[in-house]
């Protein structure tokens, strides 16, 4: 495997710093609980502080506003993100369509990568079909017709809907079966005539929703990309490696209360963490938590550097942040006792949002697998 | 970079002097020379390969010239690693004197000890072993008793260690010797150079259950050590200790001194062909996973150290606890994957028929040496965590 480690760069160092800064005014009391509740805050607003700071636009060239850094600064972003448990478009924006509309011919898209940049546009996907997570299952279909494409077919947006205020969405070209037929990735606005949500709440507080294509009528340049299912798959990889650098944030948050909990929790007339038993299970976290924070490093750079095994490197890393934050999140709760059940403690923010990132775009057991079969066994 | 004139003269060099047999991955964990007074080669090669880089003054490059080594900055040094893993090149001495004994010498050692003691080392003319754990001090080390009393210009020693590799075959001894019973415990001890050949030791190897006798018993009955041969300041042993400490355990992770590991995925699809059990495929999955996870931790902490950046806390723990854990579930995997057939053997068949079981056996000792996997964990939550 050619992949070579490095360290943080100058550049990078300062955007983390930035990200982490800026996020740490929006804790789940001030942010994912709110909005949960229907109240006073929107991803919106938060969005426009957020792009103003140059965080939606950190890949974009400095020409057209952006920052000019990759994917690993990006990632951490995701990462601070996460610390907060911020539910955001992030991922489907700066991480999936700015992969989408970089990789094409300059200046094509530049009105689209203005708008991300702006904080204008905010993407979701529409990518599965099925509420597990299954990249070749597509059955949605997209017929030419004249200038235009007719859009039908059922797809599921499992999280960060929020305030999109577009969709990317993954169709067959033509009607082709897809095995044999091209495989066309979408962009179009939400208020879209013909796109039907049906709104879902997500576990974490976040919205999602069913969509129903019916007959959703576009023009020839909403069709992004088309191809063998190259770029669509491409395109996973890089939401899954975002996915893990906000796994990553949410699971030091867990990390972090939990050991603060116990240094100053007293029971039996001594600190809980005077308890070599509870010691070496927080122990053996860390140590879970490093290779984890490695695995997230190691998905970023092989994004940015187009390792030839990205893939696998992707998978490696969901499958193992997948299996090692949910048990974080496990432990975190199981070693707060309690209080951890109470609605009014803010731990479960991080928990639930575990939970639904692990299974976007795949949980560890369907990267596990994935790892097997890339692998050749 | 590639036409660095360093480089391009490496490459030369190694081009005559590296025998082609030692550009051949190792065959099993330790398979090169480890040196000394009475040197033991497997072959011709091994030797000539020793001699050629001792000569260079790059078995230990980045030592100063005067201590035997090259003086090669880190710049230097890196390009001569990288220039012997482009041609598969087997580490020419392996060895705690070299690992962990010369690194603290350079920190801790006068100029007498440094001269006296680093040149043999890097040249591979004496081999060293450790002696730290005692009958009655495993996890507990600090409470350890052999003692070292000063008298006149030498201590004396009475008392017994265990668990020291290859003490049978080594010339000299770093050790861990109490010089001071009324002090608190661990300013009490003192680290101290002993010639193993010296009156009153002696070396009793202990058989394992893999049917191996690396480690020995070393029993000392008034035995004298030179007081010049106490490293750092009387009582100042617990940290030189875990200094070098951390110089092992850190070689234990990274495992520098074993085959190179198979190929990614070899397990999954040989146990495919064996019996296409889903189950046990899974298994394995899990192991490849974290193996690549480790290995990107490795090279993380590498490329930080590299950077001049601080090591994460209590890192060489992690590193060290996870690639024990890591490396017992590798070898147990192989043993479930080839069931039965891995754990017999026709009667008076050769060693190599009970490799498989062997190396599971031995793996166990990963765990348990250079500090517990409970140890490791002590050591995290308190230095990393505060706890």
């Amino acid at each position: 495997m050619a992949l070579k480690m490095r360290c943080l760069s100058d550049d990078e160092t300062l955007v983390q710093q930035a990200a982490f800064d800026f996020c740490k005014a929006f804790p789940p009391s001030a942010f994912a609980r709110p909005l949960r509740d229907g109240s006073k805050v929107s991803i919106a607003g938060f969005w426009c502080d957020f792009s103003s700071l140059g965080f939606a636009g950190v890949r974009l060239d400095p020409s057209k506003g952006g920052t000019g850094l990759g994917h690993v600064a990006a990632g951490q972003i995701a990462e601070a993100l996460g610390r907060q448990a911020i539910p955001s478009p992030f991922i489907a924006t700066t991480g999936i369509a700015c992969d989408l509309l970089m990789g094409k011919p300059p200046t094509l898209y530049d009105h689209h990568l203005r708008a991300i940049n702006d904080g204008n546009m905010r993407l979701a996907l529409a990518f599965d079909e099925r509420g597990r997570h299954a990249h070749n299952v597509i059955e949605t279909q997209a017929h030419c017709h004249g200038d235009s494409w007719v859009l039908s077919g059922q797809k599921r947006v499992a999280m960060q809907l929020g305030d999109a205020t577009h969709l990317l969405v993954s169709a067959l070209l033509d009607g082709l079966p897809a095995d044999t037929g091209k495989i066309g990735i979408f962009l179009i606005p939400v208020d879209q005539p013909g796109v039907i949500l049906s709104r879902r709440e997500n576990l974490d507080g976040s919205l999602g929703a069913d969509i129903s294509l019916d007959g959703a009528t576009v023009s020839q340049d909403a069709l992004i990309s088309s191809d063998d299912g190259a770029a669509l798959s491409g395109l996973l990889d890089v939401g899954r490696a975002y996915l893990c650098a906000e796994l990553l944030g949410l699971a030091e948050a867990c990390f972090i209360q939990t050991v603060s909990f116990l240094k100053q929790r007293e029971q039996f007339g001594a600190k809980l963490s005077s308890f070599q038993a509870l010691q070496h299970r927080c122990a053996q976290l860390y140590a879970d938590l490093q290779l984890a924070r490695s695995a997230v490093l190691a998905a970023l750079l092989a994004l940015e550097s187009q390792a030839p095994d990205t893939p696998l490197i992707v998978s490696v890393a969901k499958a193992k942040l997948g299996k090692v934050t949910k048990q974080i999140a496990h432990e975190a709760m199981q070693l707060h006792g309690g209080i951890s059940m109470t609605d009014a403690f803010d731990l479960h923010f991080f928990t639930k949002r575990i939970w639904v990132c692990d299974a976007a775009l795949g949980d560890d057991t369907y990267h596990s697998r994935r790892v097997a079969e890339l692998l050749g066994y | 970079m590639s036409h660095d004139p360093f480089r391009l003269q490496v490459r030369a060099w190694l081009e005559t002097y590296c025998p082609q047999p030692m550009r051949q991955p190792m065959t099993e964990e330790f398979g090169a020379a480890w040196g000394g007074r009475n040197p033991e080669f497997s072959c011709d090669s091994e030797r000539g390969w020793l001699l050629n880089m001792a000569q260079k003054g790059w078995i230990a490059p980045q030592w100063p010239v005067a201590f035997g080594g090259a003086g090669l900055s880190r710049e230097e040094a890196d390009i001569l690693q990288q220039e012997l893993d482009a041609i598969g090149a087997r580490p020419p001495l392996i060895g705690s004197g070299l690992w962990m004994l010369g690194p603290v010498l350079l920190e801790y050692g006068t100029e007498d000890q440094k001269r006296r003691h680093l040149p043999p080392i890097a040249r591979g003319e004496v081999r060293w072993a450790q002696g730290y754990s005692e009958p009655n001090a495993g996890s507990d080390l600090a409470s350890l008793k052999l003692r070292a009393d000063l008298v006149g210009d030498a201590y004396v020693l009475n008392g017994s260690k265990i668990w020291s590799s290859y003490a049978d075959k080594s010339d000299w001894m770093f050790l861990l010797a109490r010089t001071d019973f009324n002090a608190p415990q661990h300013q009490g001890i003192s680290f101290l150079l002993v010639d193993l050949t010296a009156p009153g030791i002696t070396r009793r190897p202990i058989k394992l259950i893999d049917g191996t006798h690396d480690f020995c018993e070393v029993f000392f009955d008034n035995v004298r050590a030179q007081a010049d041969d106490l490293v750092g300041l009387p009582g100042q042993g617990w940290t030189i200790a875990k200094k070098l400490m951390d110089y092992e355990r850190l070689m234990i992770g990274a495992a520098s001194f074993a085959p190179p590991p198979a190929q990614p995925g070899a397990l999954g699809r040989s146990a495919k062909g064996i019996d296409d059990n889903a189950m046990l495929r899974a298994q394995i999955a899990q192991y490849d996973i974290d193996a690549f996870t480790l290995d990107w931790t490795n090279q993380r902490i590498r490329a930080e150290m590299e950077a001049g950046l601080p090591l994460v806390p209590a890192m060489a723990s992690v590193t060290k606890l996870m690639g024990a854990v890591l490396e017992i579930e590798g070898k147990e995997l192989v043993l479930k994957a080839h069931g039965s057939d891995a754990l017999s053997w026709p009667v008076g068949s050769p060693a190599s028929d009970r490799a498989l079981a062997k190396d599971f056996l031995r793996a166990r000792s990963s765990a348990i040496a250079g500090g517990t996997n409970e140890i490791q964990l002590n050591i995290i939550a308190k230095h990393a965590l505060g706890m």
